[in-house]
């Protein structure tokens, strides 16, 4: 049930600064493609859908603990289009008190 | 009325270098302002020049996007710019969607959510992109009185919360007229890409621009890595008309020539040499700038045949050195080479060269050169391109020396296939003629218009020392065509008669 709460949260807090940025529909398509990378990855996100407003449905307890990675991706995403400086930016605008330190991307040499 | 009681308008600083120019000091603030022109051009990438030179965390720059290219995609682009600035984001520039607002709730609800942004924020800039799309959604027929309401109170509404602001739309040219939005607007930025054969020309225009004195006329601008560079038609030298009390003559480092100008090139002249090739005009042009670095005063080429080194290797081979001025900042060297070049551009150059040498001389070698780097769209016009950059650089005391190379003829001296003559104050033609069996050359000083100088027809040579001027040719006549005949020749074929009498 936490695992739920916190995934939501962290998807809203995301929708809400990344819509005003890149708009509704942009914010959903970004969380869409997101979702489907997260899915190859973790099968059990399959439930998961993306509502028209950019919010999430399906997110059950499994699923939930896979959340992660959706979010992963969803950053990784942000990082292709914007580059880690600007996503790194956008993130400490949604949680300020985010240590610098904490904040790491790995580097997918795929790309 | 008068200017104790006149309103001040404050200038704001476009971070578009030569933009401010040309807009007569800077943008006028809380001015209402269209960037339009076609897909590709600039809009965009103007409108983030200006607001990151501008916003700050208090007065912010609010950026609309409505429809057109997405912000992420915006971000991850305008970031390529060297004055972007990634600090900025979320804090003193700040992205706002309202696409959704504009299909949901049509311009009304646009209005109403730019108000509520803007009185949140209290931003010094605001940016809608586009606002062609913004009205377009509107476009159907008795919409039109809806549309200019809305520009109107959007225009009230900016402009009462002291907001500079900017609409950028892809509009054509045509649509200028009867169009609400141009008719509120106080500046209307137009931005063009004129394609010519193979080259495109960026172009800008300043249609209107209220409360100031803008420059008239279609100015280039470039846009590279740093963003747009504009480069005002007037070079900015207008009204700095430089007088000299006395005419003071400068060496050009061939004393018997110096000789032959009446003691010299007048300071502030244009001087031409025309020649055909091999004549030694680029020699004469290096003796000069190396005469001017003798005698202190720094000099500029602009070369377009040869590279820098080759130019000073070249000299020193005359026994000339330019590699210790140029590695002084004495003497400066201006390679370009571009193909798709424009006059304002070169004049950026060299002026940006003046600056940093404080340069007295100035070579350009060669004109023809300097026109074959122009984008075609510049040829046609380089004659008065040329008049214009002559005209500029000697009315800041430039003495410049252009080549010319001729194509020769042996039976009539022309002095220049661009019929240019009428932009330079002094004229020196250096041509071969066939002396004896053997190819020789002679020179001429054919005009100088600030004094009398020598009519001799002399005769020179290239040594190493440079160019050596020998004596006048006496014994020959019809010199200047090319093909001279001896004196006793022609006085051995009048006839006994002729010779009684």
């Amino acid at each position: 049930m936490e695992d739920i709460d916190v995934v939501s949260r962290v998807c809203d807090k995301l929708r809400r600064s990344l819509t005003a940025l890149a708009g509704a529909v942009g914010f959903r398509s970004l969380l869409a493609r997101a979702l489907t990378l997260a899915q190859q990855e973790s099968p059990v996100l399959g439930s998961l859908e993306v509502k028209s407003d950019g919010s999430l449905q399906g997110l059950n307890g499994e699923a939930a603990q896979a959340g992660v990675v959706l979010i992963a991706h969803l950053v990784g995403l942000m990082i292709t289009f914007i580059g880690e400086s600007i996503t790194l930016r956008l993130l400490h605008d949604v949680w300020p008190d985010l240590p610098e330190s904490e904040v790491k991307f790995e580097k997918d040499e795929s790309k | 009325m008068n200017e104790q009681n006149r309103v001040k308008i404050n200038q704001l600083l476009t971070g578009v270098p030569g933009l401010d120019e040309i807009l007569g000091g800077g943008l006028p603030e809380f001015s209402f302002n269209i960037i339009a022109g076609s897909p590709g051009c600039g809009k965009t990438t103007l409108a983030h020049q200006f607001i990151f030179a501008n916003a700050t965390v208090e007065r912010p720059a609010l950026y609309f996007t409505v429809m057109g290219e997405p912000a992420l995609k915006m971000l991850r682009y305008q970031q390529q710019f060297t004055f972007f600035d990634a600090a900025k984001l979320n804090n003193a520039v700040r992205f706002v969607n309202l696409s959704q607002d504009l299909v949901e709730r049509g311009l009304q609800g646009v209005l109403e959510e730019i108000s509520k942004q803007v009185e949140a924020a209290n931003p010094s800039i605001v940016v809608v992109d586009s606002f062609r799309t913004v009205l377009r959604s509107e476009m159907h027929e008795g919409k039109e009185m809806a549309i200019q309401t809305f520009v109107q109170q959007l225009a009230l509404l900016l402009t009462s919360w002291e907001a500079t602001t900017f609409l950028i739309g892809e509009y054509s040219e045509s649509e200028v007229r009867d169009n609400p939005v141009f008719t509120v607007a106080d500046g209307l930025f137009w931005l063009f890409q004129q394609v010519d054969r193979n080259s495109v020309v960026r172009k800008m225009q300043i249609i209107k621009l209220r409360g100031q004195a803008s420059v008239p006329g279609l100015h280039t601008f470039r846009i590279t890595e740093a963003g747009l560079q504009a480069f005002s038609r007037t070079l900015g030298l207008l009204g700095h008309r430089k007088t000299f009390s006395s005419v003071k003559r400068l060496s050009m480092g061939i004393p018997a020539l110096d000789e032959m100008m009446g003691g010299g090139v007048p300071e502030g002249d244009s001087l031409l040499i025309a020649g055909s090739s091999g004549t030694g005009k680029s020699l004469m042009a290096t003796q000069f700038l190396a005469a001017g670095i003798r005698a202190g005063e720094p000099g500029i080429a602009a070369v377009f045949e040869e590279r820098p080194s080759e130019y000073t290797a070249r000299a020193s081979e005359f026994g000339l050195d330019l590699q210790t001025p140029l590695a002084k900042g004495s003497l400066e060297v201006i390679y370009l080479r571009p193909l798709d070049l424009s006059v304002d551009e070169m004049m950026q150059e060299i002026l940006d060269a003046v600056k940093r040498t404080g340069a007295k001389r100035l070579v350009i070698d060669s004109l023809a050169g300097f026109e074959m780097a122009l984008a075609p769209a510049f040829r046609a016009d380089f004659r008065e391109s040329l008049y214009r950059m002559i005209f500029a650089l000697t009315a800041i005391g430039i003495t410049i020396l252009s080549t010319l190379e001729m194509p020769e003829t042996f039976t009539e001296l022309l002095f220049s296939s661009y019929s240019i003559s009428f932009l330079t104050d002094d004229i020196i033609r250096m041509r071969y003629v066939e002396i004896d069996g053997q190819l020789s050359q002679i020179i001429m000083v054919v005009k100088m218009r600030r004094g009398a100088h020598s009519r001799e027809i002399r005769q020179y040579q290239i040594t190493t020392d440079g160019i050596v001027i020998g004596e006048r040719f006496r014994n020959y006549v019809d010199l200047i065509t090319g093909i001279p005949q001896p004196l006793s020749a022609l006085r051995s074929k009048e006839s006994p008669l002729d010779r009684k009498v």
